[in-house]
């Protein structure tokens, strides 16, 4: 029993000494959730003598077609880790070292291989997993409340006086005889508030080529003027007027900002409009073109999803619409019922992420892990 | 009525279904079309710059072409101006040293400062007609602009420096971290499943408003 005790001490002690002789440790592999091609190294320097003396680590690569090693980066000695991503190819293998140098370029330590390690491309960004599942959760209801409006269900949502105020500023104008200055804002056709703008503008449309009263709208970007263009077109020809369509009043101003916002407030001044909607993105601009609309003494209707500029419209306009009732206006100036489901249903996704919210809170406070990755996410 | 609203719907299905797709998948081959697409669009922006410089050249000639519009001229000055930038980019360049390059930088740049000077202007008269007491809740706004604007200034730490245990500056910080932030990131989440709920609309037909000549429905 004694011999035996004594053996495992012997081994225990070799073990040990064995262990503070391996002065390096590395460990390597493919980079989760990416396209592929890139590999994480990382590594463990127990030598401290040799952190004293190298001022850079100088990572060494071969592939498997490969003869040499070639250096692929150069760090510096605080380094711990590094993604290879210089031109590796996806299921090849890849062996590593690592060089330490000093000052003058000396190699002070040089490690033993490591590898192969292998880069591929991932299918799914498991990051991801908790805004896929939320994504698929808020589409289920807003589905579920389309169909239900589809069906015939009563669903009540709450009136915007912003969108009353469109209609009726709509009215106005015609009554006065004086044109309307419709904004799309300053952003690109794939932006939401863009898109709101123009199902908002083919509903003012609509009315305006009814009641044969004039709309001016000035474009930022040249695919946006396009469909505008179209949609104004579009709504003459449904209300049976195609030759009413003035192609010179829908119109592609600048694509600079501050241009854009000199052209419509000219335009503003020139034509003295008896109403101005400025709805879509905006951004620095949306001041200038809201108080110099103010001057002209038209009703003023704005309606903007970005924050930052959500206060100067409350100030220099009649009616604001607040961030996401700009993407409702165009539903609640309608009649499809499938619209008004579709709103419905995603008032009750906010009240869900209300709920989570409140729940995910409160298990942050009783310290349960893991709430901090199901917030945040992932890239 | 095909290629004004079925073909228009199947595109904006098959993209909206590819891009919600290529936010998931890291893929390489993903990343590839995803490029690829991203060229198509640079592609037709530049086509749809030159539908749009030919119809602000169609809008600015019918005003300067009509008699009776005594602000006629200015429609003048900008095609006129379109023209001489085009021809002169077209001759000299537009690399940094050129004439182009020159009048962009001396006559279209400041043009553009002074526009966005103008601002400062229109916060005043802005701030002028909303900080006006006339309730409860623009009483609110009030008291918590004149903290601000106080804070802003070296007067705010001057008078907090004469009234023991007021701390203009550190009010405003708790204002605009507290009662701010929480304002703007409800509306951000209200914008965010929004954005959901309309693209969802748009790229199932729903809402078939946006597609180009349907003409509402």
């Amino acid at each position: 029993m004694k011999n035996l005790l004594r053996l495992l001490l012997i081994l225990l002690v070799i073990s040990f000494a064995f262990n503070s002789y391996s002065s390096f440790e590395l460990s390597g592999k493919d980079t989760p959730n990416d396209k592929g091609s890139s590999i994480d190294l990382s590594w463990k320097l127990n030598d401290k003598s040799i952190v004293k003396t190298a001022l850079n680590i100088f990572v060494f690569r071969k592939g498997e077609n490969e003869s040499v090693f070639k250096k692929v980066k150069e760090l510096d000695i605080s380094t711990k880790k590094y993604s290879d991503k210089n031109g590796l190819e996806d299921n090849t293998p890849y062996l590593y070292y690592l060089e330490f140098r000093d000052i003058s370029g000396d190699v002070v330590y040089k490690t033993q291989q490591f590898g192969p390690f292998i880069a591929t491309s991932q299918w799914f960004n498991s990051k991801k997993m908790m805004t896929l599942c939320f994504s698929f959760l808020a589409i289920f209801i807003i589905l579920l409340f389309i169909n239900l409006a589809k069906k015939g269900r009563k669903l009540y949502v709450r009136p915007l006086p912003g969108v009353q105020a469109i209609e009726d500023a709509v009215g106005r104008a015609t009554e006065m005889g004086k044109p309307m200055v419709y904004s799309p804002g300053i952003s690109v056709i794939s932006d939401i508030s863009t898109l709101a703008s123009i199902s908002i503008l083919s509903k003012v449309a609509e009315t305006v080529a009814e009641f044969g009263s004039r709309l001016i709208v000035p474009n930022y970007d040249p695919i946006v003027y396009s469909v505008t263009d179209e949609v104004v077109r579009g709504a003459y020809v449904k209300s049976g007027r195609p030759d009413a369509y003035k192609p010179e009043d829908v119109y592609f101003l600048t694509q600079r900002q501050f241009a854009y916002a000199s052209g419509v407030s000219g335009l503003m001044a020139r034509e003295k409009p008896a109403a101005n909607f400025f709805l879509g993105y905006f951004m620095a601009e949306s001041l200038i073109l809201a108080e110099a609309g103010a001057m002209t003494g038209a009703i003023q209707i704005a309606g903007t999803d970005s924050t930052s500029q959500i206060p100067f419209f409350i100030v220099a306009c009649d009616y604001t619409l607040i961030g996401e009732e700009l993407y409702a206006a165009g539903a609640l100036m309608g009649d499809d019922a499938r619209l008004i489901g579709g709103l419905k249903g995603q008032d009750y996704v906010k009240l869900v992420a209300m709920i989570m919210l409140i729940v995910l809170f409160v298990l942050k406070l009783f310290g349960v892990p893991g709430i901090d990755t199901i917030l945040a996410g992932g890239n | 009525m095909f290629l004004k609203k079925t073909v228009p719907f199947l595109i904006t299905l098959g993209m909206g279904l590819f891009t919600f797709t290529y936010y998931f998948v890291p893929h390489k081959l993903m990343q590839n079309m995803w490029d690829m697409v991203s060229d198509w669009a640079i592609i037709i922006g530049g086509g749809a710059l030159a539908v749009g410089a030919v119809s602000m050249i169609r809008t600015y000639y019918k005003k300067a072409m009509t008699k009776s519009d005594p602000n006629r001229y200015y429609s003048m000055i900008t095609i006129v101006c379109v023209f001489l930038m085009a021809i002169i980019g077209f001759i000299t360049g537009i690399k940094p040293g050129s004439l182009f390059n020159d009048l962009f930088i001396h006559v279209m740049a400041p043009c553009e400062s002074t526009m966005f000077s103008l601002l400062s202007f229109y916060i005043a008269s802005a701030a002028f007609r909303s900080f006006r007491l006339k309730s409860f809740s623009a009483g609110l706004l009030l008291f918590s602009a004149i903290i601000v604007m106080l804070a802003q200034i070296p007067t705010g730490e001057t008078i907090s420096a004469a009234i023991p245990g007021l701390n203009i500056p550190l009010i405003k910080t708790w204002l605009l971290n507290y009662p701010n932030v929480a304002a703007q990131r409800a509306i951000l989440i209200g914008v965010a499943i929004g954005s959901v709920a309309t693209a969802l609309k748009i790229i199932l037909g729903i809402d078939k408003s946006v597609f180009a000549g349907a003409g509402g429905k």
